[in-house]
């Protein structure tokens, strides 16, 4: 409790300074949103010209893109202090953090909440609930239920991979981009259903970084599409985010050890 | 001639400093590829037909095209001399020997060329050597126009890089055209989706843009998605716009140095 009133403590301070710039922060955020509903313009525009793809339509699609790119603002918003803690190891204040009587997972996360994510959210909101809207069916309330637990599972993973990615800069502070193709890349992976890709492919994705499982398993079920799983799968997917949290954690853990000042 | 020969020896060796983030660069190109050939196969495989104008085939290979000369395509201003302009050091740009237009031209076309020449050349390989559906394959009857197209392309990226520059001499900041101006250029080059994929309408005002000739018109030409006929007709609107645009980035940056205030002290 006492941690989650000094983090929306710190967050608020990071805020009001980030608040000092408002025009600034208004562009960064609509320069945000542009930058990311242009795949979903592209997603539309290879719908109008061939009409469906492996048996799913526009709405449905929507809704995968929809959670993954909810999923995705909210951990890079939330877990943008691990995307610039490279800086963090390479000045050395890292030691300050080291010091401090919290945890260091605790302190990274609360160094940083970046608003201009907002862009992204609001896109991939709009893209949800309009994709929701236009199901023939409409959805049950346990159905949305699921996709909450699917958007929450999402955040989950990518916090881990930003974890592991943080972790990293204490082995090595060059090529952290290599993680970007396992977030921006999954993201647009997961834009569209596992199904049309390369068995390799799916399996890395459900079983290495399960993304698949967060929203494609959970959607066909939902959709009524064959899968070689049992249904009840799809409940017990999203866990699978959690898992792999815990996982960014352990390696974050082992990485801390690992830790020799640079700074002076 | 010289001075673009130093230029480019050094965006080589700047390229070559980071070794690691150019295998992670080819790295992400091939996952991309990857990704949206696989999207395109299953397009194809539902609705086969539905494009009109590009077969599965030249559609792969257009991806592949794409990813492998990403950064050459990419727009965006010299971050260097934008941050000169702001601080006032541009004042030692000025002193250079050289014509600033040609030396400007000849910094923007090494710094798109330097990474082209590093990353492309991997990834076309493993383009060409994918098994089945999935291989790159060029047309290889209009390779030449296809080739001088690409070459068109490279000298139009280079001259749009220049005009973004020369636009901060109005500016000072140059973070809204360094922006705005590529996510324009992902949706109307060709970047995001083959133009062929297009509403007809929308497809017709794109490629006469300037964004389409940088992307589209050399891609479409090397995966042979066009007549001979609409080849020569694209090679001309390249070349207009190529005239057109170098003469501009003339005039602006003439302009410009007029009305340089050397901010700083």
């Amino acid at each position: 409790m006492e941690s989650i009133k000094t983090y929306f403590l710190l967050a608020l301070a990071d805020l009001r300074s980030q608040m000092q710039h408002k025009a600034s922060f208004v562009l960064g955020a609509v320069g945000n949103f542009c930058a990311t509903i242009i795949d979903f313009l592209g997603i539309w525009t290879l719908f109008a010209s061939f009409g469906a793809l492996d048996g799913w339509t526009l709405a449905q699609i929507a809704v995968l893109y929809g959670v993954i790119n909810l999923s995705f603002s909210i951990a890079e918003a939330v877990g943008r202090g691990f995307d610039l803690f490279a800086g963090m190891v390479k000045s050395g204040d890292f030691d300050r953090v080291l010091l401090r009587l919290r945890g260091t997972l605790f302190q990274v996360l609360s160094s940083r909440l970046e608003l201009t994510r907002l862009g992204r959210f609001a896109q991939g909101a709009g893209v949800l609930i309009l994709g929701i809207a236009a199901q023939p069916q409409g959805m049950s309330a346990g159905q949305l239920g699921l996709l909450l637990l699917c958007i929450l599972g999402g955040v989950a993973l990518f916090l881990g991979l930003l974890m592991m990615q943080a972790a990293l800069c204490f082995w090595t502070v060059e090529s952290l981009e290599a993680f970007n193709v396992l977030t921006y890349g999954g993201v647009t992976m997961a834009g569209y259903p596992l199904s049309v890709y390369r068995s390799w492919f799916r399996r890395f994705f459900l079983y290495v970084v399960p993304l698949g499982c967060l929203n494609y398993l959970p959607a066909a079920v939902l959709f009524g599409k064959d899968l070689p799983y049992p249904a009840f799968t799809a409940y017990l997917a999203p866990v699978a985010g959690g898992l792999f949290l815990l996982l960014g954690a352990l390696v974050w853990q082992l990485g801390v050890r690992h830790y020799r000042s640079a700074g002076a | 001639m010289s001075t673009f020969r130093a230029l480019l020896k050094t965006a080589l060796r700047q390229q070559l400093q980071y070794r690691s983030a150019m295998l992670v660069g080819i790295l992400t190109q091939l996952v991309f590829a990857f990704i949206y050939i696989m999207v395109y196969m299953a397009y194809y495989t539902y609705s086969p037909g539905a494009a009109q104008g590009m077969t599965l085939s030249q559609a792969v290979s257009y991806t592949w095209i794409n990813q492998a000369c990403l950064r050459m395509m990419s727009l965006s201003g010299l971050v260097e001399i934008q941050e000169m302009m702001r601080d006032g050091r541009i004042a030692f740009e000025l002193a250079r020997p050289a014509d600033l237009h040609g030396m400007w031209l000849s910094r923007a076309l090494a710094v798109r060329l330097a990474p082209f020449a590093l990353h492309a050349p991997l990834t076309i390989a493993i383009g060409l050597l994918m098994p089945g559906e999935m291989r790159l394959s060029f047309a290889l009857e209009v390779l030449p126009a296809g080739l001088l197209s690409l070459g068109m392309a490279t000298l139009l990226s280079a001259a749009v890089t220049v005009l973004m520059t020369a636009s901060c001499f109005w500016t000072i900041d140059s973070n809204g055209i360094n922006r705005l101006l590529p996510m324009v250029a992902k949706v109307c080059s060709g970047n995001l989706l083959p133009l062929a994929f297009y509403p007809a309408g929308v497809r017709a005002v794109l490629r006469a843009l300037p964004f389409a000739a940088i992307a589209d018109a050399p891609m479409r030409i090397l995966v042979g998605a066009c007549t001979a006929r609409e080849a020569a007709a694209t090679l001309a609107m390249q070349g207009v716009w190529l005239a057109a645009l170098l003469a501009l980035g003339r005039v602006v940056t003439g302009c410009g140095v007029r009305r340089c205030m050397v901010q700083g002290g």
